[in-house]
């Protein structure tokens, strides 16, 4: 018996080391205290948390000369999971005090009211004419300001030039589409009029298609359609009228007039974004950033993409007032238990400002513009094709702010999206679900 | 006195790791579990007591019945398919096949479903199954079917995907049982029912079922615990979709509580299966449970 | 039927035969989905290539937006993490199974009825509880609080396998060496560790085989990527509706993850099938 105790010690004396979490405790070299911060991001784009990094190096140099003895060291941590698993570990996280000082975020919404985040607007506030302020309407809470915008990417329509080139549209034909979506001329129906055009001659297998799994992309179309599903402080609202036009339109697309495949969403991104860089579809509406993923999905460059595909904002359309483009960006928090709070707000200060470059590098890297309005004039995003060619859409970029409840709605919103393009439920049906869900679910819902 | 009071201290002695682990992840949770059905606990972990509010919230949920009948078509259609499939490999490798090697090797065979993990085993269905022209049943589909159009197979048959794809690692565990329980029914019935003259059929009818018949219980009480509880190869799969085709009691509190931030409903949710499953152990135990030692 | 090499007749001969084709048709269909989809490990766009199984020696880029780091760390974790539940879990169940089959002391019989009742009882049901539980011991986020549960999960199933086989050993031989001034402790050890070696061998096949292919637990109590395993390794770029990878990359992953658990399969797969038996025993 002892010699198995002695033995099962000596299997954990020898692992414990790796059961130990990392601490940010301080440890004194040569008389300069080094401050370990900890910074947690998931899924793709992690030239944002390197961003980061990159401007604390800095930030390092600048104590360094003025003689502050603080060294900034990052312990990182990148993960690839469902954002809603990776919010929860955030939060989690917090509840054990473990929780790392910089994070990514998908919902600030939630995070902000459980108390989790810093309030940051001091540095904000404090750079308000380095911004496009806008681009913080998501993390705002009574006027606080308690998340960081790194880019400032728009969700936009794509379309497929060669497709219409295909089914006999000339050169200035094409061209000169982005800019009568954007004067309001050519409207959201004759847009899908033109997707199903495109099919039925040939031009493209597909007419429109989407994300395969829930996202924003979808209240962009819900907007469109006229149905306004937030107020501006932050309330969502349940737009029944609206909502089912939304879901009329998926319906139709799926199983009436087939632009869109119905299995579309049991269909991988690399699929979705093979059928966008070929042509094959015609349309597809989400984040422009996508762009960087289709052109890989295609092996293109992203010059050789932005030859043959042309973005659009979401046209104007009988229930709306003008085209719209939404812009927004990726979050990064900074936690609310941070034992550092004022060097964290000076890595941000940095980022903003003196390594503004480095969230350039980023915004080229994923076809993002910035918030940072300096790092948009950077070269390294002017020589961007995709970007290039849709500055003007700024003019036209609305903002959302941050909702209540929103990320269950999505939950909702989106099962309801992936049966009604199967054609197993019909719009009633769906809009019903969707409303005795989001009752049960979500509190404080405007119903309309 | 001094004795007994040895004795007992002998006995947590040796229990204590066991004990100290069971009250840590099992009691406390289970305690909890039942504290935290009665409050609203959410995201923002504040304990606010709700009353019976997630119980009555799921009743008045339109997909509880969806939930509910899913649950109970998926447990017995599953359950049942398993015993059959069950006794038909047990008798097969076991009253058909008489050299052991063939038996082992069968066996071997049924086993290796069971012992792949899951995350590559949800994604092995996934690929067969993929609704692309990549998919593997689609591709012998369309090379046999000229012109075929690939089919939509998780999203157009999720129940049935899911029945299958939890059959295939059920069935290891059953017809190993049910062949060694095979094995110790003496030689000399079925010699006697030989002679009668009886068919294979009258054979299995009247020798193999009632003799093995409590370990028969014991599976279908064993899969049916097993198939309420473990949804891990649902969330793999189908995650529960479409919409709700596929969502399970257990797997909706998975859901309620790791996905919907509801801490205090899924709770609820899982309170309210953790009673149906004492329940079904009550009802084997009062129906006399497994034969003692018929094994050997 | 016994077991030793029967003489068949000619009629059974034949029924054999046919029974064995039977049952290659009926596991047919799995095996080949089995096997070729491991096959397509070894294929990059239809040649024949190991190029798949890259993240095996480095990091491996899968587009141009998503480089997954190589499987060390992972496969270190999950060999750590096994052998530890695996040894730790034989030892507590070892303890206990002995205590409730030999010792007498007050409260026994509750214990055996609880333990009949534990066995079966909806753990993965807990999971929100255990994760509180953790983070009030301060052991959430951490290692050794998934190890912890993971035995505890499968503790009262090994315990009663065990129980079970110490049950089926005579009073006699541990009496003797009682009577010979040994302690409890020494008693356990001599002489029912040795004979109850085929009930460790089949709780540690069972204890090996879970706490390898667990995905759960990690999936819900690990807050971060410090400690990746096998399981969230290769389920970060598998989930749902973003299968990041090329399926024959997963495979290749799949082959690497599998091979221990094949390799330890045919070495055990006598006294995993007798495990399996001894579960159902005595209910």
């Amino acid at each position: 018996m002892k010699r198995i105790l002695l033995a099962l010690i000596a299997v954990l004396a020898i692992v414990s080391p790796l059961f130990a979490n990392g601490t940010s405790e301080e440890k004194a070299a040569d008389g300069v205290k080094v401050v370990t911060l900890r910074i947690s991001h998931n899924m793709d784009f992690t030239t944002i948390p390197d961003a980061v990094v990159g401007a604390a190096e800095r930030l390092n140099a600048r104590y360094e000369a003025e003689g502050k003895n603080i060294r900034i060291e990052f312990e990182k941590d990148y993960q690839t999971i469902d954002w809603t698993e990776y919010q929860n570990n955030i939060v989690f996280a917090h509840k054990i005090g473990e929780a790392p000082d910089f994070f990514a975020i998908s919902d600030p919404a939630s995070l902000i009211k459980a108390g989790l985040l810093l309030d940051i607007t001091s540095v904000i506030e404090k750079n308000k004419d380095v911004f496009t302020m806008a681009a913080f309407d998501g993390a705002t809470v009574d006027g606080k300001i308690y998340a960081y915008a790194p880019d400032l990417p728009t969700r936009v329509i794509y379309y497929s030039k060669d497709d219409l080139a295909k089914i006999g549209w000339t050169e200035e034909q094409i061209e000169a589409l982005p800019g009568r979506v954007a004067s309001g001329e050519f409207t959201f129906e004759d847009f899908i009029a033109l997707c199903n055009e495109v099919v039925a001659k040939g031009g493209a297998k597909y007419g429109l298609e989407h994300r395969p799994g829930k996202g924003s992309d979808f209240l962009d179309i819900m907007k469109t359609l006229g149905c306004e599903y937030y107020t501006p402080n932050g309330d969502l609202v349940f737009d029944s009228e609206g909502i089912l036009r939304f879901f009329q339109f998926t319906y139709d697309n799926a199983n009436v007039t087939k632009i869109t495949p119905n299995n579309l969403n049991q269909m991988g991104w690399s699929t979705i974004n093979l059928h966008v860089g070929t042509g094959e579809t015609f349309a597809y509406y989400g984040p422009v950033y996508s762009a960087g993923y289709v052109a890989g999905a295609a092996k293109l460059t992203n010059a050789e993409l932005a030859a043959q595909e042309a973005f659009i904002l979401f046209p104007k359309s009988q229930y709306t007032d003008g085209p719209f483009t939404v812009a927004a960006p990726q979050y990064i928090g900074v936690s609310a238990d941070t034992k550092y709070p004022e060097i964290c707000k000076d890595i941000l200060d940095e980022l903003s400002n003196g390594s503004s470059d480095l969230l350039a590098h980023h915004g080229a890297k994923i076809n993002s513009l910035l918030a940072v309005k300096a790092a948009n004039e950077n070269e390294e995003v002017l020589a961007n094709p995709v970007i290039g060619d849709i500055t003007y859409m700024t003019d036209y970029a609305v903002t959302v702010p941050s909702i209540n409840g929103l990320n269950i709605f999505h939950e909702e919103l989106f099962k309801q999206i992936v049966a009604l393009e199967l054609g197993e439920t019909d719009p009633e049906t769906a809009l019903a679900a969707l409303k005795s869900q989001t009752e049960l679910n979500i509190k404080d819902v405007i119903y309309k | 006195m001094k004795n007994t009071r040895n004795k007992n201290i002998q006995g947590y002695a040796f229990l204590s790791p066991f004990l100290i682990l069971i009250s840590l992840f099992y009691i406390a949770p289970s305690v909890l579990t039942i504290v935290m059905s009665f409050t609203s606990l959410d995201g923002a972990f504040i304990w606010e007591w709700d009353g019976f509010g997630n119980y009555l919230k799921i009743f008045k949920d339109p997909n509880t019945v969806i939930i509910l009948r899913n649950t109970v078509v998926y447990i017995l259609v599953t359950m049942v398919l398993t015993i059959i499939l069950d006794l038909f490999i047990a008798i097969m490798t076991t009253y058909f096949i008489k050299e052991e090697k063939w038996s082992s090797f069968f066996k071997s065979l049924i086993m290796i479903p069971m012992i792949t993990p899951s995350v590559v085993y949800s994604v092995l269905w996934i690929w067969f199954l993929d609704a692309s022209e990549a998919g593997f049943i689609n591709r012998i589909l369309i090379s046999v079917f000229k012109g075929a159009e690939p089919v939509n197979w998780i999203a157009r048959y999720p129940f049935v995907v899911i029945i299958i794809a939890q059959l295939v690692v059920s069935l290891a565990y059953g017809s190993i049982i049910f062949s060694s329980a095979i094995k110790a029914i003496p030689d000399n019935q079925f010699k006697a029912a030989h002679v009668d003259g009886a068919s294979e059929w009258e054979i299995v009818k009247t020798i193999i079922i009632p003799n093995i018949s409590s370990h028969i219980r014991f599976i279908a009480m064993w899969e049916t615990l097993g198939l309420m509880t473990n949804y891990i190869n649902i969330l793999l799969l189908t995650n529960g979709g479409p919409l709700n085709r596929t969502e399970v009691w257990a797997l909706s509190a998975y859901h309620k509580a790791f996905v919907g931030q509801k801490y205090g409903y899924g709770a609820a949710i899982s309170v309210l299966l953790i009673l149906v499953v004492f329940m079904i152990m009550l009802l084997f135990k009062a129906t006399g449970g497994i034969g003692r030692r018929r094994g050997k | 039927m016994s077991k030793n090499k029967v003489m068949l007749t000619k009629r059974e001969r034949k029924r054999q035969n046919i029974a064995i084709a039977v049952m290659f048709l009926f596991i047919l269909p799995v095996a080949v989905m089995f096997a070729s989809f491991f096959l397509m490990a070894f294929f990059k766009d239809g040649h024949l290539s190991l190029e798949n199984f890259e993240f095996v020696i480095r990091p491996m880029k899968l587009r141009d937006q998503t480089t997954i780091p190589a499987i060390g760390k992972a496969l270190r974790n999950s060999v750590i993490f096994t052998v530890c539940v695996t040894i730790m879990e034989v030892i507590t169940s070892l303890m206990a199974g002995y205590a409730l089959s030999r010792l007498d002391f007050r409260g026994r019989k509750t214990i055996q009825g609880g333990l009949l009742v534990l066995r079966m009882f909806p753990t993965l049901l807990l999971l929100i509880a255990v994760l509180y539980v953790l983070m009030a011991t301060k052991m959430a986020n951490s290692l050794l609080g998934v190890v912890l549960v993971a035995i505890s999960f499968r503790l009262p199933g090994s315990t009663y396998i065990i129980k079970n086989f110490f049950d089926g050993i005579p009073r006699d031989i541990e009496n003797s060496t009682l009577v010979d001034g040994c302690t409890r402790f020494s008693g356990f050890r001599q002489v029912i560790i040795h004979l109850v070696k085929p009930g460790i061998v089949s709780i540690t096949v069972f204890s090996f085989l879970s706490a390898w292919s667990n995905f759960i637990l990690f999936n819900t109590l690990l807050f971060g990527n410090r400690t990746p395993v096998m399981a969230t390794y290769i389920r970060a770029i598998t989930r749902n509706e973003q299968m990041i990878a090329s399926f024959n990359v997963v495979a290749a992953m799949g082959i690497i993850y599998m091979l221990p658990v094949l390799v330890f399969f045919v070495m055990t797969q006598k006294q995993l099938m007798e495990g399996n038996i001894n579960t159902s025993k005595g209910l």
